[in-house]
């Protein structure tokens, strides 16, 4: 019995590092944007063929397929400020909608993830692992490439709060979060740190994406459930927050892992929307957030 | 009713009778699915348009009501004029219950949870295999009796009985929405919640009824997709379905109930049209239409031409 | 230094101002009353770029600024006190002079925030503190601290005394006049006639949208119509 909540424990903290990765990006871009960015999967999918494209195609070395894939994500991120969230905030002057831009991540989400379909086609495309062979731990295995994903999970959620906390660019994107009016008076430009944030939140959901690739493999709608769930992870956590997501990400790995040993394995995905939608019900700041006065 | 309106309602109906003039077995099936999603798309329109409460959980009631019909049908053997009903009922008694918590939520956190109600109403359809077959869905059920019996006679009957239904609903929807106190209610919420409530208006039980009547419509919708396709699987109560029905809502005018009617018409003959011809962009299209109406014309094709 | 005329701008569809004009010669104190929702606080929105102006000219030292981002303003040597939550309450103090120098060399920011400290040495002691825990005077004191760092060379200020003790409002006015006879700029709304009256140069009276008449604070007490309309009836100068 302890022997199988132990297994249960390890994968459920090993699980909670990819999901770390995207919640955390997601949780980010909401409280420096307040916007739900819907199309944060397609990201996390993009990742996953820019590592196909490095290493399948033309024959790189792993390493150099998890890099292309958050730079290329963290490119493509950049424009997506510029180009559709700008636009829409100049049409609406400042008027918090927050569904209309919902609605309009969740055309670009359709948008790119029908592209991949178009580009690449829908087969599940291969990607060789980046790291090979099994950590055996007694009450359970878990494999090198699983590790890799916990242990960049670990080195790039690091680098993020350290940066967020010490580096003066961080401090100001932490700033425009909590008062973008009184950032701007401080002399932050802020396209500029809108713009970064959302390029560094899709590049995290990029690196999981190529890290994951050999273990999901490769397809258009891979990151789409993961999106949803990362909502569900966002909202307990406190959207906005992301030690909170980063917090609420182990939790809910954890909870669902541990929740094989009651009910069936395909209720797992139950979990944390049920969760999700008892946090908005009872309590929408989430366990950390802030009040929330809508 | 505008002329705009009134002019496209117009053009609308004959192009309705177009399929049972030119009978083709491709047209008929495309303009039957396609007016199928167009009192989908009203049905959105009246909560989240017409009353502000932006659902994204729209497939979750179009499923229960493919669902409730299909099952009841198959296993009951009650009468597809009758399955109808109940999937409506059952659709609309769920969206009534989604009303309630929704009433303390706004904005992204409203969007948020009903998108977990039918992710919630996905699995199970995905895992309940007594009840729903899971992934294989429910099949061999009967669809409307009394139909003539020829393939394309067949097809232009099934395709007259859809209109009649849609025409029917959209029209009780657009009574109900531009011509009565509760319609008015519904646009006041949209506007300024705490000031309908200063007025007077009992903003809960309008809320509540917009949830029911959506979600109602949105299950009777999905009854008829049950009985014209004859097959019901859990990619009906998918995100995909619900992002489709934001993208014709968007694109034909939110709260005016015909655009969307319109715009359901169009993006989906658009969608099937592309996918005929070989086009693998026909998805790519619907996403760029959604980003590039809400940004540029919110208003819609109902507000082009328009002065804001 | 800095110059508005014949402003036309509002929020969204609310039209606010009709037809504001005022001139802050270098160095001056200049002061805006008027009545509520006379567009005072709009006024100084809009001069600093969170409102773009509908109409009109808006310069800095010949410059034309109007239509530009705030913190581009900012950068040309103008600092903005809002009214309320200014500051980064859910930060600490330190961290909010940090934020103040954002602009400037790290060197050159260690400096200014240790002579902020020097200045005012209750904000060394709770320098780690939550500026959101200070009292309202501190945290109106600690937002002039702030925005000091970089140096500016005017000032625009919504309602410096608003919700202050009395002694605040004279400690801050105090402190005002001060860098102002270092040669800051500074253009001033205020409810509280009384105190910017003391102090200004001189004086625009905005009402509803649009400039109802401007002088010396000599002059604006010299007038009955003014005193009646928008000074009180004190006649206790």
């Amino acid at each position: 019995m302890l022997e199988s909540l132990l297994e249960f424990l390890i994968q459920g903290l090993v699980l909670g590092g990819l999901y770390a990765l995207f919640a955390v990006g997601l949780s980010l871009i909401f409280g420096v944007l307040d916007v739900i960015n819907v199309a944060h999967g397609e990201f996390f999918a993009i990742g996953g063929y820019l590592a196909f494209a490095a290493v399948v195609l033309l024959h790189l070395p792993g390493a150099v397929g998890v890099l292309g894939a958050a730079v290329g994500t963290f490119l493509l991120g950049l424009c997506v400020y510029p180009l559709l969230i700008a636009p829409l905030k100049r049409r609406l002057g400042g008027r918090p909608q927050g569904p209309l831009y919902l609605v309009l991540t969740l055309g670009l989400s359709t948008f790119l993830q029908s592209s991949l379909l178009a580009i690449a086609g829908g087969d599940y495309l291969r990607v060789p692992p980046q790291v090979s062979g099994i950590l055996d731990l007694g009450v359970t295995a878990v494999s090198h490439q699983r590790l890799l994903v916990l242990a960049a999970a670990a080195v790039l959620l690091t680098a993020l709060f350290a940066f967020l906390r010490f580096h003066p660019e961080g401090l100001a994107v932490r700033a425009v979060a909590l008062n973008s009016d009184a950032a701007q008076a401080m002399g932050i430009n802020l396209p500029r740190i809108f713009a970064l944030t959302l390029a560094l939140g899709v590049a995290l959901a990029g690196v999981g994406g190529a890290l994951m690739a050999p273990l999901f493999n490769v397809y258009p709608a891979v990151g789409f459930p993961l999106t949803i769930k990362a909502f569900a992870i966002t909202i307990l956590g406190g959207m906005g927050n992301p030690a909170g997501a980063l917090v609420a990400s182990f939790l809910v790995s954890i909870a669902e892992s541990l929740s094989v040993m009651v009910i069936p394995s395909q209720w797992q995905n139950l979990i944390a929307f049920a969760v999700m939608i008892v946090m908005l019900l009872v309590r929408p700041r989430g366990l950390f957030g802030r009040a929330v006065s809508r | 009713m505008t002329t705009r309106a009134r002019v496209t309602l117009a053009a609308v109906g004959g192009a309705a009778l177009l399929p049972v003039l030119l009978p083709h077995p491709f047209v008929l099936t495309i303009a039957t699915q396609a007016v199928i999603w167009a009192l989908l798309a009203a049905s959105w329109d009246l909560l989240s348009g017409y009353t502000g409460q932006i659902s994204f959980g729209h497939a979750g009631f179009f499923a229960l009501g493919a669902y409730a019909a299909a099952a009841a049908t198959k296993h009951a053997d009650v009468s597809p004029w009758l399955g109808l009903l109940v999937g409506a009922t059952i659709a609309a008694a769920v969206g009534l219950l989604t009303g309630f918590p929704a009433l303390r939520l706004r904005g992204h956190y409203l969007a948020l949870v009903t998108l977990g109600l039918a992710e919630i109403i996905r699995l199970v359809a995905q895992n309940w295999l007594a009840l729903t077959g899971g992934a294989f869905g429910i099949h061999d059920f009967r669809s409307f009796p009394g139909l003539p019996d020829g393939a394309l006679a067949h097809r232009q009957a099934m395709y007259l009985v859809v209109v009649a239904v849609v025409v029917g609903s959209v029209a009780v929807m657009y009574q109900v929405c531009e011509r009565t106190s509760a319609g008015q209610a519904f646009r006041a919420i949209r506007e300024d919640e705490v000031l309908a409530q200063t007025l007077g208006i009992d903003t809960t039980r309008y809320k509540l009824l917009a949830f029911a009547l959506s979600s109602g419509f949105a299950g009777l919708a999905g009854g008829l997709y049950a009985y014209y396709v004859q097959l019901v699987s859990p990619v009906v109560a998918s995100a995909a379905t619900t992002s489709l029905v934001i993208g014709m809502v968007v694109f034909g005018g939110l709260g005016t109930l015909w655009g969307p009617v319109l715009g359901a018409l169009l993006l989906y003959g658009l969608y099937e049209g592309l996918r005929f011809v070989g086009v693998v962009y026909n998805l790519v299209a619907v996403g760029f239409v959604i980003m590039v109406f809400v940004i540029f014309f919110p208003r819609g094709l109902a507000g082009l031409g328009r002065s804001a | 230094m800095l110059e508005l005329e014949d402003v036309r701008g509002g929020y969204g569809k609310l039209e606010i101002l009709q037809s504001a004009s005022l001139r802050v010669p270098d160095g001056a104190i200049v002061g805006i009353i008027g009545p509520n929702g006379a567009g005072k606080s709009t006024l100084l929105k809009t001069a600093f770029g969170y409102l773009a102006p509908w109409a009109g000219r808006i310069a800095l030292d010949g410059q034309p600024i109007a239509g530009r981002r705030p913190d581009e303003i900012m950068r040309r040597g103008v600092g903005y006190l809002a009214q309320a939550g200014g500051l980064f309450a859910e930060m600490t103090v330190h961290d909010n002079l940090v934020l103040g120098g954002y602009t400037v060399s790290r060197a050159e920011k260690r400096r200014a925030i240790e002579d902020v400290y020097a200045r005012f040495p209750f904000f060394r002691d709770r320098r780690r503190q939550l500026a959101g825990a200070l009292s309202g005077g501190e945290q109106r004191l600690l937002a002039i601290a702030r925005a000091l760092i970089v140096r500016p060379r005017l000032l625009l200020l919504d309602e410096p005394s608003a919700a202050l003790a009395p002694r605040f409002i004279d400690l801050i006015y105090a402190t005002l006049v001060a860098l102002n006879r270092d040669g800051l700029a500074m253009l001033i709304v205020e409810q509280n006639v009384e105190a910017i009256l003391a102090v200004a140069h001189r004086v625009f009276v905005l009402d509803l949208g649009r400039n109802a008449f401007d002088g010396t604070p000599a002059e604006l007490r010299g007038s009955d119509r003014i005193r009646r309309l928008y000074l009180g009836e004190d006649d206790e100068a």
